[in-house]
Order: C-alpha cells, then structure tokens, then sequence
C-alpha cells in the first residue's frame, strides 16, 4: 500500500461540472483530491480487505440476529420500544437491504481492524463508485497510469444488479428516493443511486426528506400527494424513530430502504457485542459499553456516542487522560468504548479505508485522508488502484 | 477485474445546471384521523350479508349488494404484496389471496353507516359500506382488530356496533387528503455537520 502523489488531469474540474459531480470542494477545501492515489496490490486487496469485509459483515448480522430476541438489549441499543416488534419482523423476513460500508484501518499489512459500521446512510457512493472509476478511466487512456491497474470498486455494477433484484420484488412500484434539504453532498449521493435504480428499470421519483407528507389514509406523501409506498431515504432511521411522524412508520404500507432493521446494524452497540461473540477475532478491536471494568485494561481508547455520524463527538484517551475529542450534536443516548487503534499515516495524512458492500457482497473501497486522527466529513477523498 | 466493466457515460451525464434547490411548499393543512369527536357516528359491522339479513330482516337485498360493492371497492383498495408471506406476515396465515397477481388480505366483515338527512329510506346507509378486514397476526397492531384498506383501525374484532367518524364512509382512492407534512427532519436543525451519512 503506497501513497503516490500524482498530476491532476486539467480539466477535471470540466468533468465534474459535465457528470454533476457537485460536491468536490466543501466548504472552500479540497473535498476530492487527485493530486495523489493509493496502490495495493491484489493480495492485499483480497486478502486483507475483500475477504474480511465479507467476514465482518457476516459476524455483524449474527450480533443483529441475536439483539433482536433480546428485549434487554434492544434496550441497551437505546431503540425505542415501540419499534421492537417491527425491527423483529423486518429482520426475520430478511427485508432487503441495499448497500452499507465498514470503516477499516488498515496500512497494508496485518489484519485490517474495524472502526465502524455505516450501514443505514453511507455516503460518499459516488465519488466511490462512479468518479474515482472514470479517473482511472481517463488516466489510463491517457497514457498517464499501466494499462494493468485495475480498481477494488465493482460498486455501480453491483448496485444496478441489486436494484434489478430489488424491483422483482416491488412490481409496478415508484421507488422514492429522499434526502434532507441544504446539503449538496446527500443530494448528490441519491441522485447518484437514482440513476442507477432507473438502469435498473425502476420508476423513480424525489422527494425532500422535510417535505413528506402524511394523508388521511395514514400513508406518507410526495409534493405532490402522491402515496410513497417505497422509499430510498438517506436519513437515519434513529432519527425518524423519534420524530413526528414516527408513529406512522408501521402503519404506512411503505416499504423501506434501507430496512428497519438496520437500526440495529448501524448502532455504535454493535461495537461491544461484536467483541462479546467474537472475541480477539483479528479484525476487531476490543470493545465495551461505557462503564464495563474491562476498559480499565485498555491503555488507550477512543469513546463513541451510541448514535453518532462522521467522527462527531468521538474522543481518545490515552493512558486514561482525554487526549483529542471532536465536536458534535450526540451523545445523549450513551457511549461505548473501543481499544484505541490509531489510523496508518502516509506523511502528514491519517488514512482510512471504507469497505462497500452492495447487500452482502464487498464491492469496492473508497480511500479517505484527514490532517487529524479522527476523520471527519470534510475529509478528502483519493483515488485508488491495483497493481 | 474487480472494477465495473462497463459504465454507461452517457447515462452518467448531466445537465451542467446548478443544483436544485426543489420546489417551495408553504400550506400545511394540520389534523388527524378522528374516530370520534363532533362529527362522530355509529358503524355497524357485519361480517356477511346474512349476519347483515339477521340484523336488518326487510333488507336482504341491500345487505347482499353492499356486501358485494364493499367486496369490489376492497378488491381495489386493500394493500398489495408483491408475495403471499409479507401479506400472511401482516395479516396471518390462510388470511391472503392472489389478486391480480398480487396478494391482498381476505375481506373479513363491512361496515355500514347511518343513514342521514330525513328523506333517508332506510335507518342504515347500505350505499356505502366499508370493507374491513383482521390481523391474526399477533405482531400486526390491528391483531384481532377491524382495520380499514387504508389501516384505519375500527376497534376490536369482536364489536359490532362501533363509533366512528363521518369521514370513515368516504371512498378512498383518489380522495386522500394531505394533513401535514414535515414530520421529518427535524433532527437537522440540531445537527454540526454537512450530511448524514457516516
């Protein structure tokens, strides 16, 4: 695994305006940032990364299997109880889900180890799947990079072919697609899935997460009152549980992507349970809920809402004494704590690797640098390939 | 290769506007679903005609054709499942037949209201009964309870007489009415960063 600084292509920023890739500066900074790619080579691709990812995922839907039985921790996992019963149900009849992505740190060598699980709204799809594609496309075409470099990203593919699968069981429905107002990089990211759900043959429409509505037969609307009876929605089901129109969630008739029962997958609770049925597996860190003794035999660790997204409100001990902490809206609902495991550094950068897995296939990684320890949404994104 | 063989950039393109910024949307209608309140009145729930004959002995013809519409109007309006599990899982096992190539809950009971203004024939309104279904399902929240094509709940399975709302007799399809929207989002207002996603 080399990080190698490399020539832009001039007229990316062309490229971007023609494909809508609108999101590639945030906030006045670099958010996409070609001026360097990773490398792996294939061993490490498969063996460290692919082979694992599918492991891990597979761990992760026995700890979803075993929480649902099991009121105290469906408690513990801070899920409201009204929605007990209908996770339960959605689980059990394996509700289709569409797409997650693990965090990994990983340096290249020994066991990839297992930040997180972002299994309800994963972002950074397109710059994953589609964008970082087409540069190795063009680079490739242009002399620039071996004919032979190959990429870890079958995710467009995959998802085309999951949202074919998906459509058989839906005939005849529009599938919705949502994501909240005033954030260009969420939008871009359902756009992104659109396209490919309408490749897939499905009829597709928008609709702003605030603007749903609820009609008098108790089904959720569009703008234009038309019935949502399935819906993509790029918004934390923790968060839908507790609002308004929560209530209305079993009774809608709306199927939903992702499933209710990732609730339970995408809740930092997993941590803990992971390393209770697996203990010192290679690929996890040691993890406990807040107030566990054990954590008095962890040197370092890192404490993490239960509910948090993108690095919010993460802090790291060391020798027990608060180091680093970021900023943040969570927390309220309680923290579990991880062995502190720091990300590899290539130069001044601290590198994580996101793990894509379309249902429950690995698809593909999504590299992602940041200045500080703990990676945050304005992290910038580089390209990868395999040689 | 483990990258997509074979993207579409064509499909891929867009137009180079800017981004939308969606259409503004200002009139909320607030309210709910009232069973009973003002315009509350009594529904009388039969699970057939005859049980419909027994309670109404002159009117064996009209208990028999709004059996028959409550069945047809069910036969349009009552949820579809693509499979006969998620419809058994919803409704219980036995309780779900293929309907034009979708599955749907077996009509169970309909409802009749009163009848009203003066020159009314009839004390019963038998023009529009309602089609009513049960869960036998016990993790369905209308578990043993008369539920609506829409989901509206009548109360328990075992009650014949029940008071709802005027509102109840109204036909569904094309009719529905949006009582509010922004239900959702609101945990964004609190939130520090640019997006949801992890």
């Amino acid at each position: 695994m080399l990080r190698i600084p490399f020539a832009e292509r001039p007229d990316w920023k062309q490229t971007a305006e023609q494909f809508g890739f609108h999101f590639h500066t945030l906030y006045g900074e670099a958010y996409w940032d070609e001026s360097a790619y990773y490398q792996f080579t294939l061993e490490q691709i498969e063996q460290d990364i692919e082979a694992p990812t599918a492991e891990i995922h597979q761990m992760c839907l026995e700890v979803v299997d075993k929480v649902v039985r099991d009121p105290q921790l469906m408690e513990q996992f801070c899920i409201p109880e009204t929605f007990w019963d209908q996770i339960a149900r959605s689980w059990y009849e394996r509700e289709p889900s569409l797409y997650s992505r693990i965090d990994l740190a990983y340096d290249g060598s020994g066991p990839a180890k297992l930040y997180e699980n972002n299994a309800d709204t994963p972002t950074s799809l397109y710059e994953t799947g589609f964008w970082q594609w087409l540069w190795l496309e063009q680079q490739v075409d242009r002399g620039h990079i071996d004919r032979r470099a190959d990429q870890f990203n079958s995710l467009q593919e995959q998802l085309i072919r999951r949202f074919e699968q998906l459509r058989l069981r839906q005939p005849g429905h529009t599938l919705h697609f949502a994501s909240c107002k005033d954030t260009v990089e969420d939008r871009g990211t359902v756009q992104y899935l659109q396209d490919c759900a309408e490749q897939a043959g499905i009829s597709c429409d928008f609709v702003y997460v605030e603007d749903i509505g609820i009609n008098d037969r108790q089904r959720f609307v569009d703008l234009s009152a038309r019935p949502i009876s399935w819906l993509f929605k790029l918004y934390p089901w923790e968060f839908m549980q507790r609002e308004d129109y929560g209530v209305h969630i079993s009774q809608s008739h709306t199927r939903f992507i992702e499933p209710i029962w990732k609730t339970v997958l995408s809740n930092k609770c997993l941590l803990p349970l992971l390393w209770q049925l697996f203990p010192n597996h290679p690929n996890l860190l040691p993890a406990y809920f807040d107030g566990d003794p054990r954590i008095s035999e962890l040197n370092h660790y890192v404490r993490k809402p239960i509910y948090s997204r993108e690095g919010a409100n993460v802090a790291i001990y060391r020798d027990g004494e608060l180091v680093q902490q970021a900023e943040g809206p969570y927390g309220q609902e309680g923290y579990i704590v991880q062995g502190f495991h720091p990300l590899p550094r290539f130069g001044d950068n601290h590198t994580l690797i996101g793990s894509w897995l379309v249902n429950d296939q690995p698809a593909g990684i999504s590299v992602r640098e940041d200045r500080n320890a703990i990676t945050q949404d304005l992290s910038r994104f580089l390209p990868h390939i395999i040689l | 290769m483990k990258r997509s063989g074979n993207i579409d950039l064509q499909k891929m393109r867009k137009a180079p506007a800017g981004v939308s910024n969606g259409v503004k949307f200002s009139a909320v209608i607030a309210g709910s679903w009232l069973l009973t309140g003002c315009d509350s009145q009594d529904g009388f729930i039969y699970r057939d005609a005859q049980e419909c004959t027994l309670d109404n002995p002159t009117q064996p013809i009209q208990c028999e054709s709004a059996y028959r519409r409550a069945l047809s109007d069910w036969n349009r309006e009552a949820p579809r499942y693509s499979r006969m599990q998620d419809c058994e899982y919803d409704f219980g096992y036995g309780d779900c037949r293929n309907y034009q190539n979708h599955f749907i809950p077996l009509l169970a009971g309909f409802m009749l209201g009163e009848a009203v203004g003066q020159d009314a024939e009839y004390d019963i309104d038998f023009d529009r009964p309602r089609g009513l279904t049960r869960s036998r399902s016990h993790r369905s929240p209308a578990y043993l309870k008369w539920v609506g094509a829409s989901g509206d709940l009548y109360g328990d399975y075992g009650k014949r007489k029940v008071s709802v709302s005027s509102k109840a007799f109204k036909p569904t399809k094309g009719s529905s009415k949006v009582l509010g929207r922004g239900g959702f989002g609101k945990t964004v207002s609190s939130r520090a960063s640019s997006s949801w996603g992890g």
